[in-house]
């Protein structure tokens, strides 16, 4: 039989075969990251989060009929393990530290004249990723914490973050133009579609950090709303070639439908800060 | 006569109120003036956003086109705006 690694957490052997020396009682285990929010495929790892009371890496003896790594980060300690031809990446979390990026998120405030308290990439990656996990054991613990967590705050997050880079890129945009240095125009314009297009797919709940899902973040856009208007301009903006004639006009073109996006964003941000 | 956002203008909203700026220069917008800002698009005229105004406040289309013209003065003169 083929395991089917979407439904994983339908074997909580395989995944706890490998957590031996941990107190499963009080610690949390759960499946994350591409496979989970439907995005991986074939090729993707498993990734598993543990969050327990000790997380000090020599509880972790591997199995020796296992091919594994494990590397220790700031806050984590990460675990790749290869088992019959499955790879798997274990990421040991503290309660504390779990308790602390959720508290953190929860307590976003989004009415202020201040910045907003920042997230680092890494949290912001491990909220996002617990947004689509899926527990293996202690479910009712895993569903309690979950309710509590804001989680439409990973998204007004985004937008605020990526309004002021697109702020900073529009200005950097103008100054290439009125310098005639098209060519740095063109590529700007083309990183600031990314941005807004990033921050409007936000609004619209899609958090996931990684570039390399713009396009499954689209799709499920169009799912969701039914607009496929998004996808065509963007490919359009995003394949059109350098050209020293027309890029002037691309670039304008580029920053309108920005603009276009950026007045839908801030609107819902708007109601978030006067809600 | 159907006016378009300055391709450099940015929007931003700091604590519910709207803001437009360009070259360090920034102006808050009202309730009024959020909508018709949110409705120039290059393809609405400015008597289809009076319309607009009028019906969703229910007052007198001439007097809001008038506000609306005036409005639109103040952007054109801080470039904010093309027509």
């Amino acid at each position: 039989m083929v395991l089917d690694k979407r439904n994983i957490e339908n074997h909580p052997h395989l995944i706890l075969q490998h957590l031996k020396g941990i107190d499963l009682d009080t610690s949390l285990v759960y499946i994350a990251g591409s496979l989970m929010e439907g995005f991986g495929n074939e090729t993707s790892d498993i990734d598993v989060y543990v969050i327990c009371k000790d997380i000090s890496t020599d509880r972790f003896r591997g199995d020796p009929s296992s091919e594994e790594l494990i590397l220790s980060t700031q806050q984590a300690i990460v675990r790749n393990i290869r088992h019959d031809g499955i790879r798997y990446d274990f990421e040991y979390w503290s309660w504390n530290e779990f308790n602390q990026m959720i508290a953190k998120l929860n307590g976003l405030d989004f009415k202020t004249e201040h910045y907003i308290q920042r997230l680092s990439e890494t949290e912001f990656d491990f909220l996002h990723r617990l947004k689509f996990g899926r527990p293996v054991i202690n479910k009712e613990k895993f569903e309690e914490i979950y309710k509590s967590i804001q989680f439409n705050n990973l998204g007004f997050y985004q937008i605020v973050i990526k309004s002021e880079f697109y702020a900073g890129m529009v200005e950097d945009v103008q100054g290439a133009l009125l310098s005639k240095d098209l060519g740095s125009a063109f590529f700007m314009a083309r990183m600031l579609i990314d941005t807004m297009v990033t921050s409007y797919l936000a609004a619209y709940g899609e958090t996931n950090p990684s570039s390399k899902w713009l396009y499954r973040k689209i799709i499920r856009y169009q799912e969701k709303t039914g607009d496929k208007i998004l996808l065509s301009k963007y490919l359009d903006f995003q394949t059109r070639p350098f050209d020293e004639t027309t890029v002037e006009r691309y670039t304008k073109e580029a920053l309108w439908f920005c603009q276009d996006l950026n007045v839908q964003v801030q609107t819902i941000l708007k109601k978030k800060q006067v809600s | 006569m159907i006016p378009r956002r300055d391709v450099f203008v940015q929007y931003r909203v700091v604590n519910g109120i709207k803001y437009i700026a360009k070259n360090y220069k920034a102006f808050q917008l009202d309730e009024v003036g959020e909508l018709v800002w949110d409705s120039i698009d290059g393809k609405t005229s400015i008597e289809q956003i009076a319309d607009k105004i009028a019906e969703k406040y229910n007052v007198d289309k001439a007097m809001v086109l008038k506000d609306i013209q005036q409005f639109m003065k103040e952007l054109l003169e801080n470039e904010l705006v093309e027509v």
